[in-house]
């Protein structure tokens, strides 16, 4: 019995260490709320311009509230930590979003503007960003996503006109806020365990 | 069944052990960013933060971020090594438990 209760204890310890250092990898990687925020803005923005027609209206509003809300949510999440993940993550989405803010200001400065290929290229972009945050973080779901966004910019490329592309959006957004409420509900079963690990 | 000698004191408390571990996956951590992890309270956490800075297990710097004092905590090289052997002798331990039943 007593060895039976201080293989446990080991096994217990050996578990505890595994899963702080986990989570102090990951606490900074956590992303479930920024699929989901991203999904439901994409959401909303393809609702809007599907319902109004005013489409640069529709995705410059919600994608700068968007990132505003990004911003302030992502600050508050990595205080109190640093780490070389969060600052790999940073440079990922710091790096992919400076390119469609340029790529989007240059298109419609210039008023080069053509839909199919437009949507096309942030499709490309958005699915690098993913495909990069998931070999990262070896998250092979992430991965897919990105590779599901390559596969909307063919698609994108491929369909008729505006209506067409909005639905391939909606796949999408629903794919987004579904892996990201999944994410989110990962999360916080980790944080429950390893507080469970930390005080047994 | 193995005695527990070789099993270092500071780093066998469960939150201390916790308290390395997380230190281990991170660069730097606040005191509050270690209390929201753990679930501890700030007097626990303070004190068992204090044993390891006393091991020279943790190393920590205060400074000031718009005018709000801050404590950062950041594993030293010799905590990191004292982890290490923890786990070695832990993992020693557990087969010769195996070994035994």
């Amino acid at each position: 019995m007593t060895d039976q209760l201080e293989r446990q204890d080991i096994e217990e310890r050996l578990e505890q260490i595994e899963k702080m250092l986990l989570e102090g990898r990951s606490s900074v990687q956590r992303g479930g709320w920024g699929l989901v925020l991203w999904g439901a803005a994409y959401l909303i923005a393809t609702a809007w311009g599907m319902l109004t027609r005013e489409w640069s209206l529709a995705w410059s509003t919600t994608m700068i509230a968007a990132a505003c809300i990004t911003a302030v949510i992502a600050r508050a999440k990595a205080k109190g930590v640093r780490s070389f993940a969060s600052r790999a993550l940073r440079a990922i989405w710091g790096s992919t979003g400076g390119a469609l803010w340029v790529f989007c200001g240059a298109i419609s400065a210039s008023g080069h503007w053509e839909l199919h290929s437009f949507i096309a290229a942030i499709c490309v972009l958005v699915g690098g960003g993913y495909l990069a945050t998931g070999i990262f973080l070896r998250w092979h779901a992430q991965a897919l996503l990105g590779i599901l966004w390559w596969a909307a910019a063919v698609a994108s490329c491929l369909v008729a006109g505006p209506q067409q592309i909005g639905w391939i959006f909606l796949v999408m957004d629903v794919a987004m806020i579904g892996f990201g409420t999944y994410l989110m509900i990962l999360e916080s079963r980790a944080t429950r365990a390893m507080r469970r690990v930390a005080h047994a | 069944m193995p005695d527990l000698p070789d099993l270092d004191p500071v780093i066998h408390g469960k939150l201390r052990l916790a308290l390395l571990s997380l230190l281990a996956g991170v660069e730097e951590a606040e005191f509050t960013w270690l209390r929201e992890k753990t679930g501890s309270t700030d007097g626990n956490l303070g004190a068992h933060l204090l044993k390891l800075e006393e091991a020279g297990y943790v190393a920590i710097e205060k400074k000031f971020v718009l005018r709000k004092p801050v404590t950062l905590y950041r594993m030293t090289e010799q905590g990191r090594e004292a982890l290490v052997a923890y786990v070695r002798a832990l993992k020693e331990l557990l087969g010769a438990v195996l070994e035994a039943t």
